[in-house]
């Protein structure tokens, strides 16, 4: 098949030179099954061997090239070029995964993600049970192995894994990390990687860490700074899903009652209570119940609102007509 | 000159499953250890591994594995190191679920293993198709809970090694966002660096596999064993060399010719698609080299997969599903997928003993200096390794060697205090700053004044050259070009020059550092490969056909004398040697 013809439009920067960044452009040709990352590798050996990115395994499981087209995050290797002119047009530009971060060209200082990875206590601590006790992780051998003893060969019924939804095969490309709206925003939010990989371990029969649920109900760095734009989600090479699994970890940190989690996780309760009582959303009493005496603060516009005739008060407030209804509802889907 | 120097126990280089394997049982002993990977931990290739993983868990005992694996190495491993493979391959298992690698399951809650190539029973364990990076996550996650230091994106240049002590100190390793030269003085040195498949132009191997220990123990006139043996695995996509894992046949997939026809049948009429991959490498080969191949150029064959269903698929193969569809535009459930053979797998590598310990060409021990995984030669998979071998592999020896260098420092400490005297009863040199001046005559070669032209067509070059010549098939002629044009290389790599003067991730530096290894262990690939004049598992003479027991069944041993190849051959150590060596591990 004849070569189509494209135009890349890269980022180049480099810290130790403290020049401000500039785009290069390069014409090329591309054939019916190059990725991205086939461009970029003709350019590095056969134009401008200075360009510098990250790059290893070719078929997207190491998780080094992801990078930014268009403003879309992607894995380079296995995201065929041809796929892209298709969405953004013959022109592509192609930055780094986050600009703010950039030490070279493609090459993002990745610390901060691997730091919050990190925070995320990301391995599993195994249970310790005797061997005789029911359930799941029944026949998992307490002992280290290191011993030379012959091992027992642990039974996990299948079912008992799948709860972890293939969060364990996120490959940490920090696609969905630069594509988050909050963390530039909110520089403690773990984002949905790590916290990915807290619902992994969360989610597994065989771990005993304590508090991983608090940790991702805390206010400020965990599920809460989240504000469900998908963005995550749409951005996954891998398809993992990241926010409804975030979502999920919601509802159990809601159920745990482990967590206020401060303003956001009482406004999410109050809103349940809300709708529960009344089958309505009365939102005076839902404001005072997420923000408490910071409500003060709100006085100056909450009169402004009043007058205004914005701010209905009216704790008489009647039912919705269907309210049983609504309340079995929500019974159900939880 | 700008030099950082520290100390250290042990340093690792390499942050795979071997390296972080034996980074765990340091750090367990309480050692200081320091892991150099120039990618992160969880980007090195073991993640790449697809299939599976080998363990007797639900036979009689292990004999059976042993036995197949000897006989897949064409008779080539050394046996004690098969039968410590293969009994300690349980126990793996157990350790990697306890740690939370998520296997696949059967209904009944067993580990669920499927038949790969060359075995008598379905022995493989997998977690889907991404059994590397599940068993890579878990090491990884249980050595950053241990504590052990990863010094991600350093690049290693060379070793601290005194020859008239025969011991190693050291290592001298580049910080790749700054390219500052580090010194690191350590009582052991592990190399766990991976295979080499970017020798080659076709390869399943990612960017980063350039083999880089081996050309370091190659520049130190250190020696590599059995280099010939390179393995090409069956079935690359057609396109790219990239890997459809083992798993697919093993999950039933049909390899076919122009004609339709199951031409395996017709090579190995019991195993069929799923005998050992050299077999079926040179089949498929032997299909396309007589036009029986498919495609717009004819230089692949078909795999096809659709009669296995969609939810078997899905379910069992899914990322070589999307793989496929990504990569090469092609979709499985509907349509055969083009594949061809690609390298894939290095058998040979630096010689060690069962526990790690590096030897040179007589076979005596490099103190201080230990081996692992794909980059090291232990020999467990002589001639050919067999499928779901090489993660098993990756951690077994990695741990024993983590274990054998805690117990010599450990017990070097009590009887002298930390940092006393090592095994060779020497005290270890202190590093100093000339030390580093190779590797600071090697970058600047990159860079002084009259030179011009790049490096990278002359890595092309190379690549292409040991693709057609060091290849599925061999032959004397060949590989004498191929001598001879390697040397043209590597007499024109010296007068070429690197523009990129940053300091900061420089990746064209890196990578002409990276090429120059590989012109060394190339020469490495190609001498070894002349001079067994036999065939023998991945190693296949045009004009030698046959075994030759009398006089090749043995391990080469090649290494530089004053810049001049030289090459020694040693036994295959004898499963009454296995005996013995059990005692005490």
């Amino acid at each position: 098949m004849a070569p189509d013809s494209v135009r890349l439009n890269i980022f180049r920067y480099d810290a130790f030179r403290g020049e401000s960044h500039s785009y290069d452009c390069y014409d090329l040709t591309y054939h019916q099954n190059d990725q991205l990352l086939d461009v970029l590798e003709m350019i590095k050996t056969e134009i401008d061997h200075s360009l510098s990115y990250r790059r290893s395994c070719r078929h997207g499981i190491c998780g080094s090239c992801a990078m930014k087209v268009n403003g879309k995050p992607v894995l380079a290797c296995s995201t065929p070029v041809r796929d892209l002119v298709r969405e953004f047009g013959p022109k592509l530009t192609v930055d780094p995964l986050d600009q703010s971060r950039v030490v070279r060209d493609l090459i993002c200082d990745m610390d901060m993600f691997w730091e919050k990875y990190t925070r995320s206590a990301p391995f599993l601590e195994p249970v310790t049970v005797q061997a005789s006790s029911p359930g799941p992780a029944a026949a998992v051998s307490a002992e280290p192995l290191d011993d030379g003893k012959t091992p027992l060969i642990p039974l996990i019924f299948s079912g008992s894994t799948n709860a972890i939804d293939d969060a364990d095969h996120c490959i940490m490309c920090g696609a969905c990390y630069a594509a988050c709206p909050v963390v530039p925003l909110q520089p403690d939010f773990l984002g949905p990687a790590a916290i990915t990989r807290s619902y992994r371990f969360i989610k597994d029969v065989r771990d005993a860490h304590p508090g991983r649920l608090a940790a991702v109900g805390e206010a400020g760095s965990g599920v809460w700074e989240c504000i469900k734009c998908l963005k995550c989600t749409e951005v996954c090479p891998k398809q993992i899903d990241p926010f409804s699994k975030l979502s999920r970890l919601h509802q159990e940190v809601l159920r745990s009652g482990s967590s206020p989690g401060g303003i956001r996780a009482r406004h999410t309760s109050g809103f349940q209570l809300n709708l529960l009582l009344n089958g309505l959303l009365n939102e005076f009493p839902l404001a005072v119940f997420a923000m408490r005496f910071r409500m003060i603060t709100m006085l100056r516009r909450g009169i402004r609102m009043f007058l205004h005739g914005k701010l209905v008060i009216n704790p008489l407030r009647p039912r919705s007509r269907g309210y049983r209804q609504i309340r079995r509802l929500m019974r159900r889907s939880r | 000159m700008n030099v950082a120097i520290e100390k250290s126990d042990v340093v690792i280089v390499g942050a795979g499953l071997a390296g972080t394997s034996a980074a765990l049982q340091c750090r367990r002993a309480q050692l200081k250890t320091v892991v150099l990977t120039k990618v992160h931990p969880l980007r090195s290739h073991s993640g790449a591994a697809q299939g599976g993983i080998n363990a007797a868990l639900y036979e009689r005992d292990t004999s059976a594995h042993r036995n197949d694996t000897i006989k897949g190495s064409d008779y080539l491993a050394d046996r004690d190191a098969v039968e410590t493979l293969c009994c300690t391959a349980p126990e793996i298992i157990a350790d990697l679920d306890m740690h939370g690698a998520v296997f696949s399951r059967t209904s009944e809650g067993k580990i669920a293993q499927r038949p790969f190539g060359a075995q008598g029973t379905a022995r493989t364990c997998y977690a889907k198709d991404r059994t590397g990076l599940v068993c890579l996550q878990t090491v990884y996650e249980q050595a950053v809970r241990e504590g052990v230091d990863f010094r991600c994106e350093w690049y290693v240049l060379d070793l601290l090694y005194d020859p008239l002590e025969g011991r190693v100190y050291g290592v001298t390793a580049m910080d790749l966002r700054n390219s500052r030269i580090h010194l690191i003085q350590a009582e052991a040195v592990l190399f766990a660096t991976g295979g080499y498949g970017r020798a080659y132009s076709r390869t399943s191997n990612a960017h980063a596999n350039t083999g880089d220990a081996l050309g370091i123990i190659l520049r130190n006139g250190l020696a590599l064993e059995d280099m010939e043996f390179v393995q090409f695995h069956p079935t690359g996509l057609a396109d790219t060399g990239i890997l459809i894992s083992e798993a697919a046949r093993g999950e039933g997939a049909y390899l076919l010719n122009s004609s339709g026809e199951r031409f395996m049948l017709g090579y190995d009429p019991g195993k069929g698609e799923l005998s050992s991959r050299d077999i079926v490498s040179r089949a498929c080969e032997t299909e396309i080299r007589e036009g029986r191949g498919v495609g717009p150029r004819k230089d692949a064959v078909y795999l096809d997969l659709r009669h296995l269903g969609a939810r078997i698929i899905k379910e069992r193969l899914p990322e070589l599903y999307s793989m496929a569809m990504t990569l090469q535009g092609e979709n499985m459930l509907d349509q055969p997928i083009r594949v061809a053979p690609t390298t894939h797998y290095s058998m040979g590598g630096i010689p060690t003993d069962l526990h790690g310990q590096v030897r040179d060409h007589r076979g005596s021990p490099v103190y201080g200096l230990f081996a692992a995984g794909e980059c090291a030669c232990v020999s467990v998979h002589g001639a050919n390794r067999l499928g779901g071998n090489s993660l098993l592999e990756a951690i077994v020896f990695g741990r024993r060697a983590g274990r054998r260098i805690a117990s010599i420092l450990t017990e070097a400490a009590g009887h002298h205090g930390t940092g006393g005297p090592s095994r060779a009863g020497s005290r270890t040199r202190e590093a100093t700053e000339d030390d580093a001046s190779p590797a600071f005559r090697r970058i600047s070669n990159f860079y002084s004044g009259d030179q011009q032209g790049s490096f990278y067509p002359l890595r092309k070059q190379l690549q292409q050259l040991m693709t057609a010549e060091a290849g599925i098939f061999r032959s004397r002629e060949g590989l004498e070009d191929a001598r001879r044009r390697l040397h043209g290389i590597a007499g024109q790599l010296h007068r070429t020059k690197v523009k990129d003067t940053s300091p900061c991730f420089n990746t064209e530096l890196q990578e002409a550092l990276e090429f120059e290894n590989m012109v060394l262990y190339a020469a490495a690939i190609i001498e070894s490969g002349l001079h067994r004049r036999e065939s023998r598992g991945a190693h296949s003479r045009t004009d030698f056909p046959r075994h030759d027991d009398e006089n090749y069944l043995a391990h080469t041993f090649f290494h530089f004398e004053e810049s001049e190849p030289v090459l020694d051959y040693h036994p295959v150590r004898s499963p009454e040697s296995a005996q013995e060596k059990k005692i005490g591990t």
